[in-house]
């Protein structure tokens, strides 16, 4: 069931009208778990294609209830089992030498329910948290308001969510809400359209130019627009997802954690991975960066080797972290990429500060030019970065030539004298648009106060999506993020 | 006479608060940190995730306890890092 279609809305109202009359816990756990079973249902053909899905579902469950009662190192086991599990169901190139099922078998959310049974199978290890039973389990890992693309939530908050006996929806917090989904239904139906066509207009031109082995301004400045065009289309189709997703969990009485927070306003390449996709950084950050950052402490504890180790555990976390984006080579590569870019910013801030001194690095970091700077080379280098997720299986020998090479990293160089022209304007505009919002905001607050605007307004944004969706031609691009 | 339980309490929690102070001042080798309960990565820049496990593994040292995956990632301030120590070592 895409996101964006009729039989998805219709299958939302029921959602919020079945779990906001479910009142106690155990109704909710019943209702919510039903609900992921319909939902799940839709994205199977045939009853076999959803078997090895199935297998995988209920050997995570065994893995938690083992995780409970097994030592340290059957908890390896449990956890490279499962990682073994995930890699064959995604048919992972490094494993291709593994028989695979003679039929066709979804993998949809799969992903993200990888995380959640490691998230699971590791803290009711601790005990953390209660070993969730089978019902709990199923209600949780298949969500359908997470599942197929996330956010990844905590168990804790979401059992937090349903024990919690849900408030009454009062006409803000439904126009909230409900504003939230019409926005994200904006960006998907009718922004994304726009981004997309941009992309798909740029793409071949790359492709042919790539072929060609050209090296020029005007090919870089086109390698550029298309890695800017592609960029810009993720994160309006990711962002708008959630924006759906966060609004339809509010309306069922479910908070759904935030997965971005303004990543264009990052002001380096460590603090971009606080802002895009968030849960899942988080996730990396729980279960990869600490405990491995933990145990090669313990292991060279001399103060000398902590820039080292620290290089160490980024890289292989955000390597690790591409490679979940993929099962081929290219996400090898998207990996090292990113690996590289976050060990270059952490020994650039060290060098940095110990040059400056902490007080003249604090000074550096607060000025407009260099703040513009910093914003721009890290957008820049995710855009070029994320060409390993566009470029099809067919051209990626294109990317690999000396030529290649060199047109990429002049449109580096070319995207980021234009994002810093764009960020460093930008600090200024909204310097002097900040001075006239005042009475802007003032004005609208005159609206916002009257509780019974809020409903019509909501319907006002309703219908204006509605035809733009139709105008921009029905059905949203294909959700990149759908297939990791 | 018997110290009541409000009191004990807050002397057990002023020693931990204490321990931690020359904890921070040890990892941010910076003598002038005075800890305080919101205190969190933006009021001290130098506590990043690289200094944050150095912090973790000097803080199980010293306590002689050991931190969950999930208390190690989900701390958001020395407040609740000061509660954790306090619930982990029963003082």
């Amino acid at each position: 069931m895409n996101f964006d279609s009729i039989g998805f809305a219709a299958f939302c109202i029921l959602a919020i009208v079945v779990l906001n009359f479910a009142r106690s816990y155990r109704a909710r756990i019943l209702a919510i778990t039903t609900l992921n079973l319909i939902f799940l249902g839709t994205f199977f053909a045939t009853p076999l294609a959803a078997v090895p899905f199935a297998v995988f579902v209920v050997c995570g469950f065994v893995a938690v209830r083992s995780a409970y009662c097994v030592s340290g190192r059957g908890l390896a086991g449990i956890l490279a089992l499962t990682v073994l599990a995930f890699a064959w169901m995604k048919q992972y190139s490094l494993i291709d030498f593994l028989p695979s099922l003679p039929f066709a078998f979804v993998t949809v959310g799969v992903s993200y329910l990888f995380f959640r049974i490691v998230h699971l199978a590791v803290d009711v290890h601790q005990q953390a948290i209660k070993a969730p039973t089978f019902i709990e389990y199923l209600s949780y890992t298949l969500c359908f308001l997470t599942f197929v693309s996330g956010p990844v939530q905590r168990y804790g908050d979401f059992e937090q969510q349903l024990r919690t006996p849900l408030k009454i929806q009062t006409p803000i917090v439904l126009h909230h809400a409900l504003s939230r989904v019409i926005w994200g239904f904006f960006l998907v139906g009718v922004v994304s359209h726009i981004t997309m066509w941009a992309f798909s207009r740029i793409e071949p031109v790359v492709y042919a130019n790539m072929a060609e082995e050209i090296v020029s301004a005007r090919v870089a400045g086109i390698f550029a627009a298309a890695a800017m065009a592609f960029f810009v289309h993720l994160y309006i189709s990711f962002s708008g997802y959630m924006h759906i997703v966060i609004g339809t969990g509010k309306l069922c009485g479910i908070n759904i954690p935030e997965n971005f927070s303004r990543p264009y306003a990052c002001k380096n390449f460590l603090e971009f991975w606080t802002r895009w996709n968030i849960t899942v950084s988080e996730w990396f950050k729980f279960y990869i960066f600490n405990p491995l950052l933990k145990q090669l402490s313990i292991r060279w504890p001399k103060k000398n080797k902590a820039a080292l180790i620290g290089s160490i555990a980024f890289f292989v976390t955000f390597m690790l972290m591409g490679i979940w984006h993929g099962t081929t080579w290219v996400y090898v590569v998207y990996g090292a990429m990113l690996g590289l870019g976050v060990v270059v910013n952490k020994k650039y801030q060290l060098r940095a500060a110990a040059r400056l001194g902490k007080q003249g690095y604090k000074d550096l970091c607060s000025r407009p030019w260099y703040v513009a700077l910093c914003r721009a080379t890290t957008l820049s280098y995710v855009a070029v970065a994320l060409t390993c997720m566009w470029m099809t299986p067919s051209h990626a020998h294109l990317f690999a030539t000396p030529a290649s090479l060199f047109v990429m990293v002049a449109a580096f160089a070319f995207l980021i004298s234009a994002v810093f022209s764009v960020a460093y304007f930008g600090y200024w505009a909204g310097k002097l648009s900040r001075k006239i919002h005042v009475p802007i905001e003032q004005t609208l607050a005159i609206f916002s106060l009257e509780p019974w605007l809020a409903p019509c307004w909501t319907a006002v944004k309703m219908s204006i999506v509605f035809v733009m969706i139709n105008v921009a031609g029905g059905a949203a691009p294909e959700f990149i993020y759908k297939a990791f | 006479m018997k110290d009541s339980p409000v009191a004990n309490a807050n002397t057990t929690e002023a020693s931990i608060r204490h321990q931690m102070n020359a904890i921070f001042q040890t990892v941010f080798d910076d003598p002038s940190i005075q800890i305080f309960d919101a205190m969190s990565a933006k009021e001290l820049e130098e506590w990043d995730s690289l200094s944050h496990i150095t912090l973790v593994l000097a803080i199980e040292e010293s306590f002689g306890i050991r931190l969950k995956t999930a208390e190690v990632g989900g701390l958001l301030n020395v407040g609740e890092l000061i509660a954790l120590v306090a619930a982990r070592t029963g003082r």
